[in-house]
């Protein structure tokens, strides 16, 4: 079963009253043959006896609106404009069950003839405050406020004012709607009688409620409103089913009225509503250990007055009992009251201190009736006209705290609406309400339901994800290259050359050639010339000294110094490197090795050719050679020769220093005795300048 | 000795480099090249240096790599060649190698960028402490340096030291006024600092600043929500996805919006375009069966938090959720046992909901 929330049905059904209300100019028209056609005399004669079927009903002692009802809208089917039938039928929905249909036809009463009844604008201000159109509702008990001479106003005024707080409540209360689902208790419970006044037991399995429907004890009707007597009638729960409700018959039930007003939380003790005599009394009825209903038996005084007592509910311990009287002596016309009962035996006979009312937190100068208490004890649920009721009775809370009742707490729209919302029965846990009702899609009349209350709306979850970047998930677009740097171009030399036989010029392969950045005084280079060819190239930054060295077995090392100029562009140097083979009287030049200007101080960048010419007398430890100095032919002779002895002098030392024995090295300074070149350039004064080694013997 | 000029210097020069490698590998070279001169390594590092700079620049992260590659094998103290290798290893995602470049090039130069650089790699590799460090060190040698101040910013913030973040990006839109981001992403931390009003000004000041930061407008549409504004959420969330069509946060995002209207229809529409563009979005599928929740579509809604919960049966909202919508479907046993759940998850609205639930 889904029965969606009931404020959605109550809009539907309010938008349904729109749709259909024409409010066109029309006029109104008597019940009189003038008016019709001589083709529809008869009609009007049918409709005419409808109407005083009708009105003896509607004027009955006790009217019997319902009835009254079906013979008035017959009528109206055959002259929908007549202002008093429609007033008549509007007032008579109003005493029904299907109150809020009563706006259609008072609306017309007024569009055609508004003063076809004096208290017609009250009636439409009350169907428009029950059919929740509640700013026009307060306008129009304004107007029938305005309508009234002062002693009318001084009698209704209050009245009035009272309707009109209460569409003002109302407004609040629909605005705040609780949510609750209702369904109908299906056909085990309701039938097309009316059903009313259930109880449930403590865990919602026994239903006690009153119908008066044909099976009624005796079968009989009231006279007074010719409806089957009310009896009680029980019905149980099989799984999520109410089973077909039995009428335990007497005597629980008996030939006249019997309607039930209360159960015990154990479901075996009922409280009955009888009305016959002194006023309107509570009876009490038990289930005996067989399981049959004994005989009821009326409260005592402490409880039943001559007054009219309606309502009552035991406390979850039976040790007291919340009832409803008239009887004077209270805050209104009905008030709760309270008593304790005295057990003596097995309830055989039961004592009763006196009522007491329940106070002004409870209690009002209206109504308060349908009296129940909760099977903890302590929450007093009942209805009442007062408090902030927004129409008729609406059912209120209150819990007993600290030995005080709080302010009752209106349980709000739709449990509540502006019609009389009475006669509630609570679960244990306070989550289901049983109540009756008229709904279009029941069963018929007056059907009993069950509320869940779903309690303040539950506000579903957002998975939080904003997705709020503080740190970019894309990567870093910040430019961390460095920048480009210049590139120093073209300063590249490219040596080439082939290594030979300085006689037979025959090439010299896999000779180790090295190269020494003589500024640097580290080799930077070493390969070996070509296997076959004696061939060799590199490249070489330019603007730098180097120190060219090949040295092949049986053959003295060739060194070459080549010191190449700067260059914007890339150039390529040819040089071959002739070796000579040791033997006596071989001579080689060390241009390798430098001297400070004037000096005989060896620079550091002769290190590398130096080391050269130690392996070679490692290598060949025969070796005896003599070092010889020799300069050009700037400065005196003298000068020069003894220059050139001290410079050769310190290669012999240095090579004695590095372990070659002194017996195979002499020296001489030559001074620019021996010339290799012309003394007249430069460069030929360069070559002169140098250091020679040459083979003593082998 | 003869000696003759080459014009054309480049082309001999990577010549001379295609010559070595061949007269290195045969007993017939010409010549054996064990090593070449300083020169030309200098110059052959710095053609490959720059060329990389050019592919970066281009996207070309791998011939960029290939090229530094060379460079650093030629020159192995090129220390700005670290630098941008390791700018390219960490734009490749290669974050412990890009680290071991930034610590050469720093052990071969100290540089504010390189520290700037190592600190990013840092962040990457989520060691924030350290990563802090590098950035403090990068401004010590460049105090102006705004991204410095950014991303220490966002250290901190990812550390949650967000009054730090605060500070740390206050003085980057100082040092650069029209920083984007950093306004964005001090919106950001505001917002975790629940300083709403200082979030959407901010945010504001970033969509403004770069009308294509998305996640700009993204960011000003949820502080919006939260501050009550749905509709003026609505027209930046629409801004985002405007932007960027395929941004599914802003698609969620708006879809909240409209729900906070009563569009939720609308609000289903963006869900589902969420769900379009990433199909395993949960929270959109989530926030979908919110929508269809308060449309009464009930058996909708349970549809999606079931294929939510499929995929990640621990969350706790989501059970609460698929539980209000059981309720509504009658199906009370399903709604306590999910509500059950959720308090379990500990999603403290439940344990309320559970007193519905009697003895259940």
């Amino acid at each position: 079963m889904n029965i969606k929330p009931f404020q959605k049905k109550i809009l539907l059904f309010l938008l349904n009253i729109f749709i259909i209300v024409p409010l066109t100019a029309q006029e109104n028209t008597p019940f009189d043959k003038d008016f019709f056609p001589p083709e529809k005399k008869d009609a009007l004669k049918v409709a005419i006896k409808q109407i005083k079927e009708g009105d003896k009903l509607y004027e009955n002692k006790i009217p019997i609106y319902d009835l009254a009802l079906e013979y008035y809208l017959d009528a109206n089917e055959f002259n929908p404009d007549n202002a008093l039938l429609n007033y008549k039928i509007g007032k008579c929905y109003l005493k029904t069950v299907q109150k809020p249909k009563s706006l259609k036809y008072l609306e017309k009463a007024r569009v055609l003839n508004p003063k076809v009844k004096p208290d017609l604008i009250y009636f439409l201000a009350r169907s428009y405050h029950l059919n929740l159109l509640l700013e026009v509702a307060i306008e129009t008990y304004e107007e029938y406020k305005g309508s009234l001479t002062p002693n009318e106003l001084s009698e209704r005024g209050d009245d009035i004012d009272k309707k009109i707080d209460e569409c003002y409540v109302a407004m609040q209360m629909v605005a705040n709607p609780v949510r609750i689902f209702i369904d109908n208790l299906g056909k085990g419970v309701n039938t097309k009688y009316p059903e009313y006044g259930p109880y449930i037991n403590a865990d919602e399995t026994v239903i006690m409620y009153t119908s008066s429907r044909e099976s009624t004890t005796g079968g009989k009707k009231d006279d007074m409103d010719l409806q089957f007597f009310e009896d009680i009638y029980i019905s149980k729960k099989s799984g999520d089913i109410w089973r077909d409700a039995s009428n335990p018959g007497k005597p629980l039930n008996t030939d006249s009225h019997d309607a039930i007003v209360g159960v015990s939380p154990d479901g075996k003790h009922a409280l009955i509503y009888k009305g016959e005599d002194n006023g309107g009394d509570i009876f009490e009825c038990r289930i005996d250990e067989e399981g049959k209903w004994r005989k009821p038996r009326r409260l005592p005084k402490e409880i039943n007055t001559k007054y009219h007592e309606s309502s009552a509910s035991f406390s979850p311990d039976m040790e007291a009992l919340y009832f409803v009287s008239d009887k004077p002596g209270g805050f209104g016309r009905k008030d709760i009251y309270y008593t304790s009962l005295r057990i003596k035996g097995n309830r055989e006979k039961l004592d009763y201190e006196d009522a007491v009312n329940l106070g002004a937190v409870i209690n009002t100068p209206y109504d308060e009736q349908g009296v129940f208490m909760d099977v903890e004890g302590n929450i007093l649920y009942f209805s009442s006209k007062g408090h902030n009721t927004m129409g008729g009775y609406d059912v209120f809370k209150s819990s007993y705290v600290n030995g005080r009742w709080t302010k009752p707490r209106n349980l709000g729209y739709p449990i509540n609406t502006p019609d009389d919302d009475i006669f509630f029965s609570f679960s244990r846990d306070g989550r289901h309400a049983y109540y009756s009702s008229f709904d279009p899609d029941g069963y018929g009349n007056r059907d009993i339901y069950m509320i869940t209350l779903l309690g303040p709306e539950k506000e579903v979850v957002f998975m939080e994800d904003y997705h709020y970047l503080a740190f970019k998930t894309v990567l870093i677009q910040e430019n961390l290259m460095l920048g480009k740097v210049e590139v120093k171009e073209s300063q590249i030399t490219i040596v080439r050359g082939r290594v030979m036989d300085a006689v037979t010029l025959e090439p010299l392969g896999g000779v180790p050639v090295e190269i020494y950045d003589n500024a640097l005084g580290r080799m930077i280079s070493s390969f070996e010339s070509n296997t076959r060819t004696g061939e060799y190239m590199v490249s070489l930054p330019s603007g730098r000294n180097y120190g060219f060295s090949a040295r092949a077995k049986d053959y003295m090392f060739h060194s070459e110094n080549l010191i190449i100029p700067p260059t914007t562009s890339v150039q390529e140097i040819y040089m071959d490197m002739l070796l000579h083979k040791v033997k006596v009287g071989s001579k080689i030049v060390l241009k390798n090795i430098f001297f400070d200007f004037d000096k005989t101080t060896l620079r550091t960048t002769s290190t590398a050719e130096l080391d050269r010419l130690t392996k070679m007398l490692n290598d060949i430890p025969t070796l005896k050679i003599e070092i010889s100095g020799h300069t050009d032919n700037v400065g005196s002779d003298a000068y020069n020769k003894n220059l050139s002895k001290g410079r050769a002098k310190t290669v012999v030392d240095y090579l004695i220093d590095r372990g070659i024995a002194a017996d195979r090295l002499t020296y001489k300074g030559y001074g620019e005795s021996q010339p290799i070149g012309t003394n007249d350039t430069e460069e030929g004064r360069q070559s002169n300048r140098r250091t020679e080694f040459k083979v003593l013997s082998k | 000795m003869n000696i003759k000029t080459i014009k054309n210097t480049l082309s001999v020069t990577l010549l001379l480099v295609c010559y070595t490698t061949v007269v290195g590998q045969g007993a017939e070279a010409v010549a054996t090249r064990t090593a070449d001169s300083i020169q030309v390594d200098d110059q052959l590092a710095e053609i490959n240096y720059n060329k990389a700079i050019d592919y970066y620049s281009e996207g070309h992260f791998d011939s960029a790599l290939r090229a530094l590659n060379r460079t650093i094998s030629v020159k192995s103290d090129f220390a700005e060649a670290f630098n941008n290798s390791g700018t390219v290893k960490y734009m490749l995602q290669d974050y412990l190698g890009a680290l071991v470049d930034f610590n050469t090039a720093l052990n071969l130069r100290s540089s504010a960028k390189t520290y700037f650089g190592r600190g990013l790699v840092r962040m990457a590799l989520d060691s924030l402490t350290e990563a802090i460090t590098d950035f403090d060190q990068t401004l010590v040698l460049e105090p102006n340096y705004a991204e410095a101040y950014y991303y220490r910013g966002g250290a901190n913030y990812l550390l949650g030291e967000y009054q730090l973040a605060v500070h740390d990006y206050t003085r980057a839109i100082t040092l650069k006024n029209d920083y984007a981001i950093a306004y964005n992403d001090r919106g950001s931390a505001n917002l975790k600092l629940n300083k709403l009003e200082n979030a959407k000004s901010d945010y504001y000041n970033a969509s403004l600043l770069d009308p294509t930061l998305y996640y700009a407008f993204n960011s000003l549409g949820g502080v919006k929500i939260s501050l009550g504004d749905a509709e003026g959420a609505i027209a930046d969330l629409t801004a985002a996805v405007k932007i960027n069509p395929d941004y599914y946060f802003a698609f969620n995002n708006r879809g909240k919006a409209k729900f906070v209207v009563e569009d939720f229809k609308g609000a289903i529409e963006d869900f589902t375009n969420a769900l379009d563009l990433n199909p395993s979005y949960m929270a959109a599928l989530n926030n979908r069966g919110n929508a269809k929740y308060k449309l009464e579509d009930y058996h909708g809604a349970i549809l999606d938090y079931n294929e939510v919960l499929k995929n990640n049966p621990s969350l706790g909202q989501v059970y609460l959720n698929r539980g209000i919508s059981k309720e509504m479907i009658r199906d009370e046993d399903g709604a306590c046992n999910d509500w059950n759940k959720a308090a379990e998850l500990g999603v403290p609205a439940a344990n309320e909901y559970l007193n519905n639930c009697g003895d259940n």
